[in-house]
């Protein structure tokens, strides 16, 4: 994955300027950087959700994500929101089970907390078809056991394949090692 | 005191109050053709429920009414769907939509009785005024479906039929819950309105235009008391409905 010489403006904020980067792939890498230098935005040029203002982006593979955002829909129930990505109902609730969900496959999802749903909105991603999978402050609210949790899980589906997480909490590197780290 | 029974209540006394000062003015006024009582009502609404020909007119203008309100929901749908799919379409539709909402239900009438027999008068009124509101409420429904979501589905590759079932439908349903109340007592009212300028045979409107033709106010009362109980018994019905689909969609 490579951004050569990429500018990007909303408005008169310019995010990027001739900004030139490569990711590495089947490696995990960790994108990390000072609030509002770009990091979201990459990740949206990533999906193709914005278009570079100039410059070249190239991208091989499907790409999924998991946004900042859990974007999950809170008034239906976990199965649901997992359903949606997928038809592969054993395989969820495996997932469900090996990040301590079990119990609320029919639980509404405005009903779970923070950290609960944060796990769904991971597994609902893990759950999509993907060659590189980006994920935006994916740990966000959970507890230790959670994280360990989601990032066995994680590498587990992960098998080989390329992931790029973006955070700014240094402590998650050594969760990922290893990793390729990216400081924008 | 329980909850239960402080809300039914706060809808018993009000509906005492205002039924005991309707007798009271009843009393006072003392004239059959200014104001009847309560009591007068009801019995002449039993006396009316009693005879085939207050059935006859109920199912005539009901079909009819009812008629316009299920082509006016197909089409509005359809509408509604295109408008926030084609940015071409809903400006073309917008000023129809408009105009109708704008015109008065009198106007459309009398310019529909040259068009259509008055028979069928009050299944194009119903339409007429029906389409505009339940367009604007499906054209809302997709339209406002969050954004965020519409990304999630475009970067999770989410089928189309599975958009339409877990991100569209839901708030579609919403949207003709909330449209179907307002156009409901819409299309009774202006569908009866309708009827009582055209006087079809048969209708509840006749009846109504028959009332007043021979000042017969205990009529007029019964039959527009049998209109509001058979529009609320249709909002109910179709909310009941509706509600029961929005949560099988939510949690199934």
């Amino acid at each position: 994955m490579e951004f050569r010489n990429v500018s990007k403006s909303y408005g008169a904020k310019k995010v990027f300027s001739s900004f030139s980067l490569t990711i590495r792939e089947g490696r995990t890498s960790v994108i990390t950087g000072a609030s509002g230098i770009g990091k979201t935005t990459l990740m949206r040029l990533l999906l193709s959700l914005e278009k570079p203002d100039s410059g070249e982006l190239e991208v091989r593979g499907r790409v999924s994500a998991l946004f900042q955002e859990d974007r999950l829909i809170g008034n239906m129930s976990v199965k649901n929101n997992l359903l949606l990505v997928t038809d592969d109902e054993p395989m969820a609730l495996s997932m469900l089970e090996k990040a301590g969900l079990e119990g609320e496959w029919k639980s509404r999802v405005d009903t779970l907390s923070g950290g609960m749903k944060r796990r769904v909105a991971l597994i609902r991603a893990l759950l999509t078809s993907f060659d590189t999978m980006i994920l935006d402050e994916p740990f966000t609210g959970l507890d230790d056991e959670s994280k360990e949790r989601m990032v066995s899980l994680l590498k587990e589906v992960i098998a080989g394949r390329t992931l790029i997480v973006i955070t700014h909490d240094s402590d998650e590197y050594a969760l990922l090692a290893p990793c390729d780290i990216i400081r924008l | 005191m329980s909850h239960t029974t402080s809300s039914k209540l706060r809808y018993v006394i009000p509906a005492i109050v205002y039924l005991l000062l309707w007798e009271a003015l009843a009393l006072y006024l003392d004239s059959r053709v200014l104001l009847v009582s309560p009591v007068e009502v009801a019995t002449r609404l039993i006396e009316l429920s009693g005879t085939a020909e207050f059935w006859f007119s109920v199912l005539f203008s009901i079909e009819r009414i009812f008629l316009g309100l299920i082509i006016a929901i197909a089409v509005s749908f359809i509408s509604g769907v295109l408008s926030a799919r084609f940015t071409f379409f809903r400006d073309m539709i917008e000023p129809v939509v408009m105009t109708m909402k704008a015109t008065p239900v009198a106007s459309i009438v009398i310019l529909v009785l040259i068009w259509v027999s008055s028979r069928n008068l009050s299944v194009v009124i119903s339409f007429m005024m029906v389409f505009p509101v339940m367009h604007t409420s499906f054209y809302e429904g997709i339209a406002n479906v969050d954004i965020s979501y519409l990304e999630m589905a475009k970067v999770y590759g989410v089928r189309p039929w599975k958009r339409i079932r877990y991100l569209y439908l839901p708030g579609l349903a919403q949207s003709f819950e909330s449209g179907i109340t307002i156009a409901l007592g819409l299309c009774f009212k202006s569908g009866i309105a309708a009827e009582v300028i055209a006087v079809p045979d048969g209708s509840i409107g006749e009846k109504l235009y028959e009332a007043k033709l021979y000042l017969a106010t205990a009529d007029l009362f019964a039959w527009t008391l049998s209109i509001i109980i058979l529009a609320k018994v249709f909002e109910k019905g179709l909310l009941f409905i509706t509600g029961r689909l929005i949560r099988k969609m939510e949690i199934s």
